[in-house]
């Protein structure tokens, strides 16, 4: 057997740190996961740091996962420096699972860190927008919001969804990021709040985009051997990790792209369905991404998602819980923690230990979730797709 | 990326494929359809429609908010993301025209040097 186990689950807060730089960030989520695997600092056998931002925020270009770790006390180890865009922190894990199941470690450490407020909120945008092929899009007036906004405007054209669903959805993962400690946004907003504040690309508003936060978020990855050391009780098991990029002529709300194919190749993997899952923690980086990533994941048909999230069917209590951790929306998103911070908070939904956010009816503790993570822009498609099924 | 030939007709860069004609933007050196390491440079892009807009009212360093961006259809399949030079207020409108490319300043970057790219006009509206 060549199972994988979440050991351990940390997170440094999401929000606005000005005193606190990426080390700092990091420390706190690699010793509260360390902790909470209820392992020792020396016994992590190989480690990968996730950050997109820092050579461009930060001026720490190369090696930075080794400076952030070095600070730890963590060496002497294969350290693995990984950038994938927003979807750096679950590659990491992706490159952890395999090694795991290749025999080449038991005890995986894997971080994501990203330090994005530097005092200069334009350099921010404008490094976020390396996200993409450069040469392609840069000096050309294309920024993120705009490829979501014109999606959305085609997607609300061609099933009837209107700016009101759209508030829906970030009503709801807000509502959902009042309740989790680690979120960057804990005051609750009215949909009427949601419908009138500026607008930033036309349908999308201030708050149905996701904002730039600062944090970290790490997992401890453990093999069978360890898990069996270990003890199973609150082990959560890697039933599928997947990753893949954009093709020509794909794009979201298409089976040619990259989040469907993904998909597909993740429920085989697991062997689950997308009616196995309780809860999901999807890459909203708009509001209306969630539309187009319920439909890709199988779990609304095409054209229906928004009525679904509308009427309540994607709340905590609802028939599948949608981003119950407030998602990129409310919970903030410190982009290479974001994909680490998903799967955080299947693990602890999972366990049991999500408390007032616990998915479904809170009689039954959840037994799947799914993490949809997605980072950067190749041609029309997102440029890296992940999906992680985790099980009880 | 783009350019403008001797009578001032803008084009956008892209490829074609020697071997499935697929027509690229932007232009690669192989054909990521049929595999075929061989493609030729093709100038394309000179109309295409609009497919959808939307009003920006944020805007990168260097351009000025409120602009429109949109998607266009190039005539010959590509679908590029373009500024699109039209007031705000008749955005919708445009959506579903032909549309004309030209190259020209888009905005000034910090250092008070023009941002010269292409954008997409009205072809009824010059």
């Amino acid at each position: 057997m060549s199972g994988v186990y979440v050991a351990g689950i940390g997170l440094h807060p999401f929000g606005r740190f000005p005193e606190c730089g990426l080390k700092d960030l990091a420390a706190v989520a690699v010793r509260a996961a360390v902790s909470d695997a209820g392992i020792s600092l020396k016994e992590i056998q190989a480690a990968w740091v996730g950050n997109a931002y820092a050579g461009l925020l930060t001026g720490q270009e190369s090696v930075r996962g080794q400076v952030v770790l070095s600070y730890m006390g963590i060496g002497g180890i294969p350290i693995v420096n990984v950038e994938n865009a927003c979807a750096s922190g679950s590659t990491g894990v992706k490159a952890a699972v395999t090694a795991i199941k290749a025999g080449e470690c038991d005890i995986a450490l894997v971080v994501g860190v990203e330090k994005m407020f530097v005092g200069d909120t334009g350099r921010t945008v404008k490094v976020i927008a390396t996200s993409a092929d450069t040469e392609v899009l840069g000096g050309t007036g294309f920024q993120f919001t705009a490829g979501y906004a014109i999606r959305a405007r085609q997607y609300m054209k061609r099933y009837g969804a209107t700016p009101a669903d759209l508030a829906r959805v970030a009503f709801k993962n807000r509502r959902n990021a009042c309740l989790n400690p680690n979120a960057h946004f804990r005051a609750e907003v009215s949909a009427e709040d949601i419908l009138r504040a500026r607008s930033i690309c036309d349908p999308l508003t201030l708050y149905m985009c996701s904002a730039i936060s600062d944090g970290a978020a790490a997992v401890i990855l453990v093999g069978e051997g360890v898990a069996r050391r270990i003890g199973r009780s609150r082990l959560i098991r890697v039933a599928s990790s997947q990753l893949r990029s954009g093709e020509p002529g794909g794009h979201s709300g298409d089976e040619q792209g990259a989040v469907w194919i993904t998909a597909q190749q993740s429920y085989r993997e697991s062997g689950l369905g997308p009616g196995d899952l309780q809860l999901l923690e999807v890459h909203d980086a708009a509001a209306s991404a969630e539309w187009d990533h319920l439909e890709d994941l199988g779990i609304c048909p095409r054209g229906e998602s928004y009525l679904a999230i509308s009427r309540g069917q994607m709340d905590l209590r609802g028939r599948t819980a949608v981003n119950p951790s407030g998602g990129l929306i409310g919970r903030g998103h410190p982009v290479a923690a974001t994909g680490i911070a998903q799967i955080a908070e299947v693990v602890v939904q999972l366990r049991g230990e999500a408390g007032s956010r616990s998915v479904g009816d809170g009689t039954r503790t959840p037994v799947a979730g799914l993490c949809l993570n997605t980072g950067g822009r190749i041609l029309d498609d997102k440029a890296a797709v992940t999906v992680h099924i985790l099980t009880r | 990326m783009f350019g403008t030939d001797e009578h001032g007709n803008a084009w956008l860069q892209g490829a074609q494929c020697s071997q499935c004609d697929a027509v690229l933007f932007p232009p690669r050196s192989a054909c990521p359809f049929c595999g075929n390491l061989d493609t030729r440079p093709l100038r394309l892009g000179r109309t295409g429609r609009l497919e959808e807009v939307t009003v920006c009212r944020v805007a990168p360093e260097g351009f000025t908010a409120p602009y429109v961006l949109g998607a266009v259809v190039l005539d010959e399949g590509p679908r590029v993301y373009s500024v699109i030079d039209v007031p705000p207020e008749r955005a919708e409108s445009a959506v579903g025209q032909v549309v004309a490319i030209s190259v020209g300043p888009l905005g000034t970057s910090p250092d008070g040097a023009p941002i010269v790219g292409w954008k997409y006009r009205m072809i009824d509206s010059q």
